[in-house]
């Protein structure tokens, strides 16, 4: 039994993830914003009546960066020793938007790199000290190459698969995982308003690949697993090619 | 803060926000484009019938019946997907209470480690408990435990007037019978409580039997019905005239542990969750032709040896769900997508309406790639498929001509009083449907009673004009 904390527990990939890690018998605390207590609240009670384990709410916002430390400290006093942590917070918002709006990028970053800094950095420094630890943060095949359609939304995702690199540079050797999952596009509320249908993975697909590669000690992983070749061709198409796609 | 932020999620007003999408079902037929809500709450859905305007509403689970029963081209669809969450499981009494948008593989998940398995359950895992009452769904077991709404203690459904009723067979029991099978037409299905089924072991004990006429198939399935708990079979759909019939019989029933080899009864409800092969695309064309359909089905019973008669131990998901193992095998069909055209009729009219409908696909030249008969028992919900008699599924490639096969099919299931299953149709008539369903007014009487502006709506309710009494 292990203790592992879900940040942005309220995401679509979260939630499945969260009742794999629960059907392995561990405890689980689930954090969000506070105005998704209800949610919380009710997921806490979903995972107990599923698989009988204790599950713990805690509130944290990705954008107040100076109390997210803090906010880990708590987590420790009141939850208990973190063995596992999960950064699934992230946001996507329109790129478009993104481009015109330097404060809303600032902000989207804010969530989907800064904030990841913050928490696992914080939390691996405890991990390092006992020599123990898992650490799982989002990527995506949109951080793998530049495209005009979102590099706002890539560009962090390719600064915390860096991160999370040096991370586990860092740790290695120390029996601390530190996993980066790059999921295709799966049904969740981030990709609401996507046209294509069946395009989009399950997240309880999606959420047991992760599963599997936390217990396999894996590194990187495209989730489902025929990403990584779609992925390695595109990054790797010669640019007379790319610049003409509508990527 | 910038509210602005939170617009993908955050709910105004308590209605979640809508994104314009295209949803299909599993027959990849039909897909409009739609306003599509995804509420995280009970008080979400309240939201959303206040905030309807004059659009039409409707549930929609995984989208796993076939046809159009699920879609709602031009209004709102409401996506059950976080709408998952277990409310309470007694593992003593194997009582459990869920919201509506659980999958059926999340609650074996919860509750075979404790010895307990779905009382009911359709040949694919993945669609949700409230997209299965509305169909009140059938299974192989369907000739001893009927269909899935025999099992369901109580639901809470969102009606149009904007209230949460609670109903069962003994509380607003019309309510309750109009919704079991009533294709999300009277409401949103927000919470129900299901009595599970007791099992000692996730393992099936199964036997398979080789038959070679359909007079032989319905007989040795109707001995097997008498002592066994499952019951389905798979005929070949390209054999010539005279061998028509010819196919598989599987029968089944829980494994107890003594059945078990040593090294499974330590752990006999493991639970295997390899995950499926997927397709990664779906191909222009359909693969799935009448050469591979006769290749594939003689291939097949060559594979299952010479013997008649075999028995075997398989795991539950082996034996529940065999479809399951490749992920979207829909986009085998290609684009054009397929049509699963499912019947019953009465079961003295069993064998010659079975056998017709076999004769006239392979007159037409539309061979089915996938035929399975069954027997089934008594309807539950006013607008339910079964019947007792003889059920028939034929997987068919949309191709030129077939629809017009499918209009003579419907003439013959209609002449020897039978019906078409609403979870797999696309393309009924309003005349055929008011033929094959008699108890269609008196479910609209309820349809009216709690739902007179017709709020909850779809396209099959609109191409069978499900609001009146007459078909024009
Ligand atoms: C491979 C395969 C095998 C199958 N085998 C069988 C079988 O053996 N027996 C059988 O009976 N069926 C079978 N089916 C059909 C399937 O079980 C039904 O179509 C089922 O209804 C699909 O559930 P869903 O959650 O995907 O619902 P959807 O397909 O999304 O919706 C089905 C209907 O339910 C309504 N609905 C969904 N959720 C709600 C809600 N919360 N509130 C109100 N209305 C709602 C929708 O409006 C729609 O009318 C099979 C399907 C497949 C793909
Ligand atoms: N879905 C995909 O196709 C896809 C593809 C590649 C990568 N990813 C990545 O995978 C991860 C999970 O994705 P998902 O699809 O599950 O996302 P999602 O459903 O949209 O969930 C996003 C999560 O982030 C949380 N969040 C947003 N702003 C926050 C803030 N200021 N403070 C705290 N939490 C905040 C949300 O909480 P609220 O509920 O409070 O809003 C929500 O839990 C994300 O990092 C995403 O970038 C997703």
């Amino acid at each position: 039994m292990k203790n592992w904390l879900i940040l942005g527990a309220t995401s679509g990939i979260a939630v499945p993830l969260a009742r794999e890690l629960a059907s392995r018998g561990n405890r689980i605390c689930l954090a969000g914003r506070r105005e998704n207590s209800k949610r919380l609240e009710l997921l806490a009670q979903d995972l107990n009546a599923r698989f009988g384990v204790e599950a713990a709410v805690s509130y944290f916002d990705a954008v107040e960066l100076e109390r997210l430390e803090a906010f880990i400290d708590e987590v420790e006093e009141t939850f208990g020793r973190i063995d596992g942590v999960v950064y699934a917070a992230g946001l996507m918002e329109p790129q478009l938007h993104l481009q015109r709006d330097f404060t809303a990028a600032r902000r989207q970053h804010d969530i989907n790199y800064m904030a990841a800094v913050g928490l696992l950095g914080h939390t691996a420094r405890k991990m390092e000290a006992r020599r123990r630890g898992h650490i799982v943060a989002f990527g995506s095949p949109a951080g793998d190459r530049g495209r005009r359609s979102n590099y706002l939304y890539g560009a962090d995702k390719a600064a915390l698969h860096l991160f999370m690199e040096g991370l586990r540079h860092r740790l290695a050797g120390k029996r601390i995982t530190v996993l980066t999952v790059k999921p295709g596009p799966t049904d969740t509320p981030m990709t609401a308003g996507m046209r294509k249908p069946r395009f989009k993975a399950r997240p309880e697909d999606v959420a047991r690949d992760i599963a599997r590669a936390i217990d396999d000690k894996r590194t990187v992983i495209y989730t489902p697993a025929k990403w990584r070749y779609i992925m390695c061709v595109i990054r790797h198409l010669p640019w007379f090619i790319f610049k003409r796609l509508n990527l | 803060m910038n509210r602005q932020s939170d617009s993908k999620r955050a709910a105004r007003g308590g209605c979640p926000p809508l994104f314009t999408e295209r949803l299909e079902s599993w027959g990849r037929l039909r897909s409009g484009l739609t306003q599509v809500a995804r509420p995280e709450l009970s008080s979400h859905l309240r939201g959303i019938l206040a905030a309807r305007t004059s659009k039409k509403v409707l549930g929609f689970g995984r989208g796993l019946s076939y046809g159009d029963a699920c879609i709602n081209t031009g209004n709102v669809t409401v996506k059950f997907n976080s709408l998952d969450h277990l409310l309470t499981f007694d593992p003593g009494k194997g009582i459990l209470t869920c919201e509506a948008g659980i999958t059926l593989e999340e609650i074996i998940r919860a509750v075979l480690p404790h010895g307990w398995f779905l009382p009911v359950t359709p040949g694919t895992c993945y669609p949700t408990i409230g997209g299965c009452f509305a169909a009140d769904v059938h299974g192989k077991n369907h000739h001893v435990d009927g269909s899935l709404a025999r099992h369901i203690r109580w639901i809470e459904i969102l009606t149009a007037s904007g209230k949460f009723a609670r109903c069962s067979r003994k509380k607003d029991r019309d309510l309750f019978l109009a919704t079991a099978g009533g294709m999300g037409l009277t409401g949103l299905i927000y919470r129900l409580s299901l009595k599970l089924k007791r099992v000692h072991t996730g393992y099936v004990y199964a036997e398979r039997i080789r038959v070679h006429s359909l007079r032989e198939m319905m007989d040795v399935i109707e001995v097997g019905d008498a002592d066994w708990e499952y019951s389905v079979s798979w005929l070949d759909g390209a054999a010539p005239d005279r061998e028509m019939g010819r196919g598989e019989i599987i029968l089944g029933r829980h494994a107890e542990p003594e059945q078990l080899s040593f090294k499974r009864r330590s752990s006999p409800f493991i639970i295997r969750t390899r995950p499926g092969i997927s397709l990664p695309v779906t191909s222009p064309v359909s693969l799935v032709g009448s050469l591979s359909t006769r290749l594939f089905n003689s291939l097949y019973l060559r594979r299952s040896g010479s013997r008649r008669k075999r028995r075997e131990i398989i795991p539950w998901n082996i034996f529940f769900y065999p479809l399951d193992a490749v992920r979207e095998w829909n986009r085998l069909y290609g684009r054009k997508g397929f049509v699963q055209y499912q019947f019953v009729a009465p079961d003295e009219a069993g064998y010659s309406a079975v056998g017709l409908a076999l004769q006239i696909c392979q007159r037409s030249g539309h061979i089915p790639s996938l035929a399975v008969l069954k027997r089934l028992g008594e309807k539950e919900g006013l607008l339910s498929f079964p019947m007792p008699g003889w059920t028939l599924a034929l997987d068919m490639p949309v191709r030129h001509g077939l629809f017009r096969m499918l209009d003579e099919l419907d003439r013959i299931v209609i002449d020897h009083g039978g019906r078409v299953y609403l979870a797999k149709d696309a393309r009924l008539s309003p005349g055929s449907f008011r033929a094959m369903y008699p108890s269609f007014p008196e479910w609209l009487e309820v349809k009216r009673r709690v739902d007179p502006e017709d709020v909850f709506s779809s396209d099959m309710s609109r191409r069978l004009a499900m609001n009146r009494e007459e078909a024009d």
